[in-house]
């Protein structure tokens, strides 16, 4: 018997709209979206309204390249409370190649590149579902093969 | 400004009392810092407190267990550096001349688990990034690579404020652990296991400071002079400028310790060399080892080694948390700062019993407490 029922297909949705630059699939790179100073040429991830190093408030909107080298890391081992990442999972503190420091976490698969010095690409991966069925996404690390 | 000094303080037991209340905690350790300053609750004239967790108007629920005299109660928070912040508050109202005597206080009651230090909405917090063990862990994993420091001397760290918290009648633990058994416990962000972690506690610490050209009257047997101290919250710094995180990170980066230990020292006329025990915010294990280079007690890359050397131990020639610090006394967020004073006071009058440094000769103590949010450095002198 024929539903008249029709699947929906699940829609990605961004963890906050305006975070990264959305691409049509999982897995393709995601360029984080920030601003820099034009008054003292300072970067920032997550975008500020004033410039933390000059309290300028000319700043303009900028994509940041999505490779960047992995910093320093850790693995976190237990359940940090509101959070919906599975320990263990890895943190990374990327320095992005054109950009700032941010701190994200790895793929889960990723988890054993996390070393220092790891180049990286920002990848969409899929976060959690949300109420309506949605595909959460966020930028995760993911190691470029070197 | 006028001298101020420190003339009592005083504890209530840290540990887990859950059947005990704020005001039970709190003024147990009131008594005790006023008995020991010789100070009588009616003379006080302003109470300052530190608290983080508890709601509002708690600081007045609290010090009015003492007495309804109606005196100025002026609630403080800074996360973990809240009663410093209290402690640095009540200085400058002496100091200034405004009030001759002062009372600062510091009181948490705290859940078990993980603190939660961002909204729990936020992207961080949902991502899995607001964790403090891991922002410790992030710094100590970039510090090994960096300097060629090994897990075995974080865990050190733990060792030996283990140690000194048997010491200590009033830590939450006192029982000394090997570093087979902290290695061995369960790992929380790597590199940091379980008991690198300062636990979440229950307790209260109070001081009762004064004017120095008043305290005659009150036959204090002995004082400590406030000397020095610097407050900050975090300059940011340009990237390339030696915090790798661009971000300024107070609590665990040691430039902005740095920065602010130098005004300390300044204004108390010393310098690093001549600090003889210190009390830092060990909350994590690599905390000690940051802020022994932040504070210039050794030099940048050589904390861990001297660790491991047990230069830092109580017998060592530079004491760092002689009473078990956060790792062992405990870490009841807002009473944390106070019953650094109460350490370094006990220490510089020679009353430290087992835990004494230098033969009871330490002439200059020195503490960094800090919390999301900010530093507090002090400085004082016998
Ligand atoms: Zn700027």
């Amino acid at each position: 018997m024929a539903s008249d029922v029709t699947e929906i297909k699940p829609r990605m949705v961004p963890l906050r709209e305006g975070m990264f630059r959305m691409p049509d699939r999982l897995d393709m790179p995601a360029a984080l979206l920030g601003d820099r100073c034009r008054n003292c040429g300072e970067s920032f991830f997550p975008p500020r309204v004033f410039c933390a190093a000059c309290s300028s408030g000319e700043m303009e909107a900028v994509e940041f390249a999505s490779t960047g080298e992995i910093d320093t890391f850790t693995i976190v081992r237990q359940q940090p409370p509101n959070s919906v990442m599975v320990p263990p999972y890895a943190i990374v503190r990327v320095r992005l190649d054109d950009g700032p420091t941010v701190q994200t976490v790895m793929a889960t698969e990723d988890i054993g590149s996390a070393r220092i010095g790891q180049q990286v690409q920002l990848a969409a991966r899929r976060l959690m579902e949300d109420e309506s069925g949605n595909i959460v996404v966020s930028f995760m690390a993911r190691p470029i093969p070197s | 400004m006028r001298e101020v000094v420190v003339l009592g303080a005083g504890l209530h037991r840290f540990g887990r009392f859950p059947d005990k209340s704020l005001q039970d905690l709190g003024r147990e350790a009131i008594k005790n810092a006023l008995e020991d300053s010789g100070v009588p609750f009616p003379d006080i004239e302003v109470a300052y407190v530190g608290r983080v967790l508890a709601g509002m108007g708690a600081g007045l629920n609290v010090v009015s267990e003492m007495g309804q005299t109606g005196i100025p109660v002026i609630n403080i928070e800074m996360a973990c550096g809240s009663s410093t912040s209290a402690f640095r508050e009540a200085y400058l109202s002496v100091a200034s001349g405004i009030y001759d005597t002062a009372l600062v206080v510091g009181f948490e009651k705290m859940q078990r688990g993980m603190l939660q230090i961002s909204e729990g909405t936020s992207f961080q917090s949902v991502m899995g990034l607001a964790v403090m063990p891991a922002s410790y862990a992030l710094q100590a994993q970039r510090y090994m690579a960096d300097y060629g420091a090994t897990p075995e001397m974080f865990a050190q760290v733990s060792v030996k404020s283990h140690k000194a918290g048997a010491l200590n009648p009033y830590a939450q633990y006192q029982k000394e652990t090997t570093l087979e058994e902290v290695m061995a416990s369960r790992m929380i962000a790597d590199p940091i296991t379980l008991l690198q972690c300062s636990p979440t506690t229950d307790g209260a610490s109070a001081v009762v400071i004064c004017a120095a050209e008043k305290s005659a009257k009150y036959a204090a047997k002995r004082q400590m002079t406030v000397a020095g101290w610097a407050t900050g919250s975090g300059r940011y710094e340009r990237k390339g400028e030696g915090n790798a995180e661009g971000e300024a990170d107070a609590e665990t980066g040691s430039s902005e310790v740095e920065r602010l230990s130098k005004q300390a020292y300044e204004r108390a006329g010393i310098g690093p060399e001549d600090v003889d025990v210190t009390q830092v915010h060990d909350a994590f294990s690599p905390g000690e080892i940051f802020m022994a280079e932040g504070l210039g007690l050794v030099p940048k890359g050589e904390g861990a080694r001297a660790v491991w050397e047990g230069r830092t131990e109580i017998s060592g020639d530079i004491p760092i948390n002689t009473d078990g610090g956060l790792l062992s006394r405990g870490h009841p967020i807002g009473a944390t700062g106070a019953a650094m004073v109460t350490e370094i006071f006990r220490q510089l009058t020679g009353e430290a019993g087992p835990r004494q440094v230098k033969g009871g000769k330490a002439r200059v103590g020195l503490i960094h407490n800090a919390g999301i949010g900010g530093v507090n450095i002090l400085v004082f002198k016998r």
